[in-house]
């Protein structure tokens, strides 16, 4: 503690107040390839902190001091430029485009930046325009598919609102820890947690083996309108995120908003029109009376002619699946400022309807960004925002009561007839529910209000040409207020069944997250101005408060969706608080772009531990060194950088683990206390995360060919794992420290303008990466988690092995009760993906990002339930050649239909992969993620129609998920999840719902 | 200048201060915790330990009984979301260790926790009298005694773990003599306990236990209990002594003894037998087809809205779905007099001379109760069995009895099968759960 108090009285002995050489205003404006004026771009006067930026149009004014003075223009695509003043007054600079992204400013620290030619760490970004430039998506996490090299991204479903589950670099955790990156949004932590809302408990679903909550909803990151981003950092692991310790083992992704720019107010509006629809369907077998003898019951047989006969046979799944959905987006936003004070207003509706009828999603978001100079050294800034969210997200996934869709019509034969009567009383199903009616009555709907609150003040307290010191002051709120309803109608067929006919539930979350961090950052230039320093000290802290309560009422009249006036009640009230605190020290050395070091540490505490005042330190080191800056080089290498670096950060158990609560339970009017079958274990230490990153990064011929090469070894250490008792003590598990975990990979990325001429530029940016993980050391008893028993497939813990292995049936020595067979790995062998943008007849641009990823083992019940209803597309053919018992059949006369062959646990064929049937398959896809073609009308024809009143006009068509090839057969998708973000055992396919694909129509129009 | 900066520093330094203060722990702000009872605890506290303790021995309750119920082919769960019920319970498919049936075994492991809480708490407390630690004792050892019993018929050979007082320090499973042996003395405890618990209990009861809210009375289902242990031991001269000690009544009402008893409100649960919209149990029309004309226990099921089918993974077919429970709040009996009744005609059966008459004598009890003509007069060993077992199978259907008794006269082969192809097969035990096999693996 001590030495810290000291480095803060250095800062004070460090400080000059230096005395100012002679000044000269030079003024001048900046334009783009086209002529016309560039706002925003960073004028710096070399050596010094000093600078401005220019207005809207173009122009800039700055106190050039020094001798031979030389100014730095710089802006986030462009090629940073640099000018010696000379004698002149004025200056007129043009900048030309940079398509590599080397000059952008990438977070270095908690307080500090730097250059991304001068970066350590392969810091993947999104830019706006990777962001939203090609087609609008429904929530920012959705459009990380395909972007960021190192990323697993698993769509949990398709309904609307999204649902994601993002995994940086392989595992980081097994489950207790965070599994989910934190999400950092100007400076505020926020909450991107799922929230229960009794779904599951609505349709039975946590009857079964499972224990993770199947509630599938969306991620509460879906609350940010990916509009107002103006760039994403991802920190994927330990040696970039270290900074941020304990909370930071799953990676960390820093979202930026846009802000004002100052100039002249500019108004822009924007608008999307679209639809979506089905990608594929899964069903579709025909029924025919030899059908129903031989596997089904022939009494159905004159029910099956009669619906043949009157053409009543209907494709249920095509009446609930085949809708299309709507998409409608429209945002206006204001932006402008002075010298002063600069602001973004944005104010947006996000609108869509998902295939299904009465599904869908809607975003009303309002933010407003100000800054404001109170004087030259003392600055400040806020975020707002306020958001209200209102998902239907329908009725798909695991169920046991046939009240999922995606349930239910995997039974439902074609021949049923399910449609309302002109009273409007649906049919039963003999299934045990009627989609039909789940469509048109059921109620799942979530509502969130949100307010996002981030603030900075900057105070610099030195500035003169060798020292700066600023002490920053930033943090925020993030308060978020739910409501969730849960309607199962009394009339249903499912609720008859029931003793208490009618279901509801009203769910209220309230999440208050609150970070503050205070920190110094100084710099200096030493040896002549050859060595920058930088040396950063701060503390953070942060909190969470959330409280959840729910009323669950069973036995409603009829009509009555409030669950308050039912017969029989279950309520719950859910409490959880916590608070981090955290220190951190980084030196960063820059020698004339040459070497460029860094070294810091965080100390962390936290009341989810045991001993919540135990500090845990978490050091990092990085170098990168500029080899083009040191030797000569061949012509054509613009640029060569080697880089290495290591950090630590950890994982914190999740709230509660710290307790063996006693539950109140009732029998025959008495209540009493009675243990979980969880034990606590006081000793749990965090999970640590060390990682060792180094590559290379290169630019050809001008930068016209960029790329970055990293390998990686990130290990994790004390995973908390349960250990898991034998369950006949009565204790199930117990968490232990008792696992590590290595991950290595490889990720590349490219970007080369193949073509650049002024007709025409061609920019492809390929992406490559891959993930191995290993358990390293297991001093628990090995385990299956996930999915739903052995029969159809669950990860295996062992040591030696990958932790998100998938094991199942049958045995391969029925003596050894453990003798999995072996289904591959749920990480993809490697994914790769293609981005490219053609811009052409100047005023055209089509992108296209399309998406690989090979061989990885799902989980799906999908098809058993096909299967087991007899309607998959292929189950009247018999092209498997198996028999009844799912063994190749010798004797062709006992093949069968492969819809019922398929009702077996029929393991690895001969070829070694998968044979169809109950067990996991391995499979790989390729999907269009999203493709775009826009024009931007020409500045001087809008000038002649409008004259000045409009200033720019985009119009354009796009796409996402618009096509797919698959060799997945097992379902509609293999990217469906009914676990949502669990950490292992996402990506089982059940009751899932057909893959969508969105299309729409833009215009934006700047006046 | 300088000013600013001292001012601005210091406060920096003011905050980083004041950060350097301890952080509070935080308590669990939603219960209690297991460690509140670990010493001393109170009288109020043992009450609903105890309570809870009845609440236990409905865990599993349904699962059990339909596990059971499937394997002994006296009942399948025609599952509309699940269809390993009636291809892998019913030998289809090969068993899953990992399923979620093996909660018939595992779902007893937390109410012998909780006796084992009970018995840990009591003995570290000083704030009740002898015969009240006496009371929670015997109720405890009861309870923990019948959870054994029902982990123990669904491993058969394989089984228990009798010392899991320490999770981390199992005992290994014990043989089947021995699991038998070790259920026995603790209901054997249980009962002295009782004994020395005076006259009143110093709790109230669960209204299923209205009529056995005393040491005294209460006995008289730890009696009963042994009793089964008894009989599959086939201690017949111990069940003989037993069966006195029991709340056995030849006049009184079949259905008589305690009960489960069950409401939807929470934090109570409503009967988990009921039939609901995807869960229906039938019974087969290879039991309910071959019912003796007039026999009133035919309405244990009904045929409206029959027949029945089902066709996932296997196809059956049956006239008859399960009518026993009716609503949410309809208890459930643990043990009732018919079955005492049965097992003393099946202890006179099996004195080294059967006692014919009395096995007549007793079986026609349950026979014109159910509105039957009377007996022949069995003249063998063998014929009193058959008899003895199929009263057995009609007056104890879905109680979880067919299976294990079928198994005990070791005659699983005779059990009818409903005709599908493949035909089915009759499981002996279910294996050991891959948590269980996993444990011992890594803990030789």
């Amino acid at each position: 503690m001590k030495r810290i108090v000291l480095l803060v009285l250095l800062f004070a002995a460090l400080v000059n107040t230096g005395l100012y050489a002679q000044e000269r205003l030079v003024t001048g404006k900046v334009t783009g390839a086209d002529g016309a004026g560039l706002p925003g771009v960073n004028v710096t006067l070399k050596g010094t902190s000093t600078g401005t930026i220019t207005d809207v149009e173009g122009a800039f004014s700055v106190n050039a001091t020094g001798s031979d003075p030389e100014l730095i223009f710089s802006f986030v695509g462009y090629t940073t430029q640099s000018v010696k003043v000379g004698n002149s007054t004025t200056l007129a600079i043009t900048m030309t485009e940079d398509i590599s992204t080397l000059q952008e400013v990438v977070v270095s620290g908690l307080a500090t930046n730097v250059k991304r030619a001068n970066l350590a760490n392969a810091v993947s970004t999104i830019s706006a325009r990777d962001l939203v430039g090609t087609t609008s998506p429904v929530t920012t996490d959705g459009a990380f598919q395909g972007k960021v090299a190192g990323a697993n991204i698993q769509s949990n479903g398709s309904m609307p609102g999204g649902g994601f589950n993002m995994q940086f670099r392989g595992v980081s955790t097994l489950g207790s820890s965070a599994s989910q990156p934190l999400f950092i949004v100007d400076g505020v932590y926020i909450d991107n947690s799922q929230n229960s809302n009794g779904r599951s408990q609505a349709n039975k679903a946590t009857g079964g083996s499972a224990a993770s909550a199947q509630d599938n909803n969306a991620n509460r990151l879906a609350d940010l309108n990916p509009d107002d981003i103006e760039n994403i950092e991802i920190l994927k692991g330990a040696s970039a995120a270290a900074i941020y310790g304990t909370r930071a083992n799953a990676g960390v992704v820093i979202i930026t908003t846009k802000r004002g720019k100052g100039g002249k107010t500019k108004i822009s509006f924007g608008q999307d029109i679209g639809g979506s629809s089905a990608l594929a369907f899964y069903g579709g077998a025909d029924w025919t009376p030899q059908k129903l003898t031989d596997w089904f019951s022939a009494s159905d047989i004159p029910a099956l002619n009669a619906a043949k006969a009157n053409g009543t046979y209907t494709d249920w799944e095509k009446e609930i699946f085949g809708g299309t959905g709507s998409i409608k987006n429209t945002r206006l936003s204001v932006t402008g400022g002075d010298q002063k004070t600069k602001f973004y207003i944005n104010g947006s509706i996000a609108d869509e309807t998902g295939i299904i009828k009465n599904t869908g999603f809607q975003r009303y978001s309002i933010r407003a960004n100000i800054d404001h100079k109170i004087t030259n050294w003392l600055d400040i800034g806020i975020s707002s925002n306020f958001v209200n969210t209102n998902n239907d997200r329908g009725w798909a996934g695991n169920d046991n009561t046939n009240i999922n869709y995606g349930y239910s019509l995997p039974y439902t034969r074609p021949y049923y007839n399910l449609f309302p009567d002109a009273q409007g009383n649906y049919p039963n199903n003999p299934v045990g529910e009627n989609p039909l009616a789940i469509r048109d009555k059921a109620v799942n709907n979530q509502k969130i209000n949100r307010f996002f609150q981030g603030f900075n003040i900057n105070a610099y307290l030195i500035q003169n040409e060798k020292t700066t010191l600023a002490v920053k002051l930033n943090g925020g709120l993030d308060y978020q207020n739910g409501y969730a309803l849960i309607w199962l109608p009394t009339e249903l067929q499912s609720q008859q069944g029931e003793p208490n006919k009618g279901y509801a539930q009203d769910t209220r979350n309230e999440v208050i997250k609150y970070n503050v961090q205070a920190s110094a950052v100084l710099t200096h230039n030493a040896m002549d101005n050859k060595l920058a320093l930088t040396s950063s000290l701060g503390f953070v802290q942060l909190g969470t408060t959330a409280r959840s309560n729910y009323i669950r009422g069973k036995g409603l009249s009829a009509g009555v969706s409030n669950p308050a006036r039912a017969s029989v009640f279950e309520q719950d009230v859910f409490l959880e608080n916590s608070t981090d605190q955290g220190m951190f020290f980084q030196q960063e050395a820059n020698y004339e772009d040459k070497f460029i070091a860094s070294i810091g540490v965080r100390f962390d505490r936290t009341t989810l531990l045991a001993d919540q005042n135990k500090w845990y330190g978490f050091p990092r080191g990085s170098l990168a060194t500029n080899i083009h800056k040191l030797v000569t080089l061949p012509d054509f290498v613009s640029q060569l950088k080697l880089r290495a670096a290591y950090g630590q950060t950890a994982g914190l158990p999740a709230f509660g683990s710290l307790y063996s609560p006693l539950a109140v339970v009732g029998v025959g009017g008495r209540s009493g206390v009675q243990p979980g079958t969880f034990l606590a274990n006081a000793n749990i230490k965090p999970e640590t995360a060390t990682e060792f990153e180094y590559g290379v990064d290169f630019g050809l011929f001008n930068n016209r060919v960029t790329a970055e090469v990293t390998l990686y070894n990130k290990k994790v250490f004390d995973l908390i794992q349960p250990l898991t008792t034998a369950p006949t003590t009565g204790v199930t598990s117990t968490n232990s420290n008792a696992v590590d975990l290595t991950n290595t990979g490889m990720e590349v990325s490219i970007g080369a303008e193949v073509v650049k001429n002024s007709k025409i530029s061609w920019f492809v940016q390929p992406i490559f990466w891959f993930n191995r993980s290993e358990i390293t050391r297991l001093e628990i008893p090995e385990r299956l988690t996930g999915g739903f028993g052995a029969t159809f497939g669950q990860w295996r813990i062992k040591n030696g092995l990958s932790p998100t292995q998938i094991v199942g049936q049958p045995r391969t020595d029925p003596a050894n009760p453990t003798s999995w067979t072996v289904y591959g790995d749920q990480q993809p062998k490697y994914e790769f993906s293609l981005n490219q943008r053609i811009t052409f007849l100047k005023n055209f641009e089509f992108s296209a990002l399309f998406h690989y990823r090979h061989e990885f083992t799902v989980v799906s019940l999908a098809r058993v339930l096909w299967d087991e209803g007899g309607n998959t597309s292929d189950w009247n053919s018999k092209s498997l050649g198996r028999g009844s018992d799912g063994k190749i059949a010798t004797d062709p006369a006992n093949v069968v239909e492969n819809g019922i062959a398929r009702q077996n646990v029929n393991g690895l064929g001969s070829d070694g992969k998968p044979a169809e049937g109950y067990n996991p398959v391995v499979t790989s896809f390729l999907k269009l993620r999203e493709v775009s073609l826009y024009y931007r009308v020409p500045g001087a024809r809008l000038q002649k129609i409008f004259g000045g009143a409009i200033e720019g006009v985009r119009i354009g068509v796009s796409g996402n998920n618009i096509l797919r090839w698959t060799d997945y057969t097992a379902g509609y998708d293999p990217e469906n999840s009914n676990f949502g973000s669990s950490a292992l055992g996402s990506g089982v396919d059940i009751g899932s719902i057909p893959a969508v694909r969105r299309y729409m129509f833009h215009i934006a129009i700047d006046f | 200048m300088k000013t600013k900066i001292m001012r601005v520093l210091a406060a920096f330094v003011a905050v980083f201060a004041l950060h350097a203060c301890s952080l509070e722990s935080v308590p669990d702000p939603n219960a209690i915790g297991v460690g509140s009872v670990a010493a001393n605890a109170s009288k109020a506290q043992l009450n609903d330990l105890v309570t809870a303790q009845y609440s236990l021995a409905r865990n599993s309750l349904a699962t059990y009984l339909q596990v059971v119920g499937t394997l002994g082919k006296e009942l399948f769960n025609f599952n509309s979301t699940e269809s390993r019920w009636m291809t892998e319970l019913n030998g289809l498919r090969p068993i899953d260790n990992s399923a979620f049936y093996n909660g018939a075994t595992t779902g007893f492991g937390l109410p012998v926790r909780q006796a084992n809480i009970i018995l840990a708490s009591v003995e570290k407390t000083a704030l009740v009298t002898d015969a009240e630690k006496a009371a929670y004792r015997g109720v405890a050892n009861t309870f923990k005694g019948l959870a054994y019993l029902y982990m123990l018929n669904v491993q058969y050979q394989n089984g228990v773990r009798l010392n899991v007082e320490n999770p981390f320090k199992p005992s290994k499973p014990a043989s089947y003599a021995e699991s038998l042996a070790g259920i026995a003395g603790f209901l054997d405890a249980g009962a002295t306990q009782l004994d020395a618990a005076g006259a009143t209990f110093p709790f109230s009861v669960p209204t299923g236990f209205a009529s056995f809210n005393t040491p005294a009375l209460f006995k008289q289902f730890n009696r009963a209990i042994a009793l089964r242990v008894a009989i599959y031991q086939q201690d017949w001269a111990k069940a003989n002594t037993l069966i006195a000690q029991t709340f056995i009544n030849e006049t009184g009402s079949l259905t008589a003894g305690p009960a489960h008893s069950f409401n939807p409100a929470s934090p109570d649960f409503g009967n988990p037998l009921l039939n609901t919209a995807s869960v229906t149990i039938v019974g087969l029309n290879e039991i309910f087809d071959v019912i003796e004309p007039g026999d009133a226990r035919l309405a244990k099921v009904t045929t409206t809205g029959g027949p029945f089918n089902y066709t996932s993974g296997t196809n059956v077919t049956t006239k008859y779905k399960a009518n026993l429970y009716l609503t949410n709040t309809q208890p459930v009996t643990i043990i009732k007099n018919e079955e005492l009744i049965l097992i003393k005609a099946e202890i006179a059966a099996q004195q080294a001379v059967p006692n014919f008459t009395e096995v007549k004598r007793l079986l026609d009890i349950i026979r014109v109760a159910n509105g039957l003509p009377t007996l022949t007069l069995p003249t063998t060993k063998s014929q009193a069995i058959d008899a003895i077992l199929k009263e057995r199978l009609y007056s104890l259907w879905y109680e979880g009895h067919r299976w294990v008794d079928m198994r005990r006269y070791d005659k699983i082969a005779q059990i009818a099968l409903p005709p599908t192809t493949p035909v089915m097969k009759v499981l002996v035990q279910l294996e050991r759960p891959v948590q269980e096999v996993n444990w011992d693996a890594s803990n030789p």
